[in-house]
């Protein structure tokens, strides 16, 4: 064989061991995981399954921030809750607990990675989120048929709520309607 | 050069949402000499080692209740939590099973049983913390990890499909 010919046995070669692995990704991720592990400890890079790879390892990033925006959701979810829907003092406690809780884990998130915070403030971010809090509302409502009924005359849809985000990113972290509350309770007129 | 990798490397500890981004980025452009690569090798292998953590928490969870049964099933009123949490198990231990085939050969492993029964056990501890009265009845005081078998009692077999509700009938 001369050398063009080994040459092209070891490309043929190559492609078959890198289509195999990418057929792996399919059948068993944990081998997946396995194999593509020994061939980077060896520098082996040709051989890596890339295309699957890169894709995994933004998922890392990616979840980072999906999990922000699901406690930003949850934050906007219970805000809106107590501006427009709370009708009672006895009413919200637990909305409240809900919003300082998901603040707390965001705070946590940004510690880990400081950088997750600039992407937060990203309008598609906030928009993704608030998506995601009038799900959480319509589905809210669909549980408490008196309220759909006493605020909409029937269960509420996407339409029945800003198409955009009403709250920015500092609301978000740091509104507390039920200051205004006590703001306004305790306030005395002036002479 | 050096500078660079030793920066990614604080990177991190620090921010390590920008930390995947900038070595994805030098692998995008097969800059490998730049990446991170102890802590990138350890990632990746935590994805497999995630894996492997459902399975050995669900065979424990299937272990857990199976021995609750044979030994403090009191009354035929007991127990129905108990199956729900064996079939639940053993569904998400089939879908396990069916995304990676492998992990089926290293559930029958010695050493993946007994991981699961150690868990098991625990668990057994705790709920008999919970369940003073029982603790008291088999033990006499609440028990602790060698008033259980060591080794661990059952066989891949069993966790996938014995029904003692069946045979008791």
């Amino acid at each position: 064989m001369d050398y063009s010919q080994t040459a092209g046995l070891y490309l043929k070669l190559m492609e078959l061991k890198t289509q195999s692995l990418k057929e792996l990704y399919e059948k068993d991720f944990y081998l997946w995981v396995l194999e593509n592990l020994k061939l980077l400890k060896n520098r082996e890079f040709e051989f890596v399954d890339w295309e699957n790879l890169l894709e995994e390892i933004e998922d890392m990033a990616r979840r980072h921030y999906e999990s922000v925006i699901s406690y930003m959701a949850v934050i906007m979810e219970h805000l809106y809750k107590w501006e427009n829907y709370r009708e009672e003092v006895y009413m919200g406690s637990s909305w409240k607990k809900s919003i300082l809780n998901a603040r707390k884990e965001i705070l946590k998130l940004f510690k880990n990675a400081p950088s997750l915070k600039a992407k937060a403030q990203e309008k598609e971010i906030l928009q993704r989120a608030w998506e995601d809090a009038v799900l959480d509302l319509i589905a809210w409502f669909k549980g408490n048929e008196k309220f759909a009924l006493r605020h909409f005359g029937r269960f509420p849809t996407e339409k029945d709520f800003p198409q955009e985000s009403p709250y920015t990113f500092e609301q978000i972290m740091e509104y507390e309607p039920w200051l205004e509350e006590i703001k306004e309770n305790t306030e005395t007129p002036q002479p | 050069m050096e500078l660079r990798t030793q920066n990614l490397k604080e990177l991190y500890e620090k921010d390590f949402y920008l930390w995947v981004m900038e070595n994805l980025k030098l692998l995008k452009n097969k800059e490998y000499e730049l990446v991170d690569w102890e802590n990138l090798l350890e990632e990746i292998e935590d994805m497999a080692r995630r894996e492997l953590r459902s399975l050995i928490n669900l065979m424990a969870v299937v272990m857990e209740h199976l021995y609750k049964w044979e030994k403090y099933r009191e009354s035929a009123y007991m127990g129905s939590g108990w199956k729900k949490s064996i079939l639940n198990a053993r569904k998400e231990l089939m879908d396990l099973f069916d995304e990676m085939p492998s992990l089926k050969r290293i559930a029958q492993e010695k050493e993946s049983l007994n991981k699961a029964w150690r868990r098991a056990v625990n668990s057994l501890i705790t709920w008999f913390k919970e369940e003073e009265d029982l603790a008291q009845k088999y033990f006499g005081k609440f028990p602790t990890e060698e008033d259980f078998p060591k080794e661990c009692p059952y066989t891949f077999e069993q966790i996938m499909e014995y029904e003692p509700w069946i045979e008791k009938r």
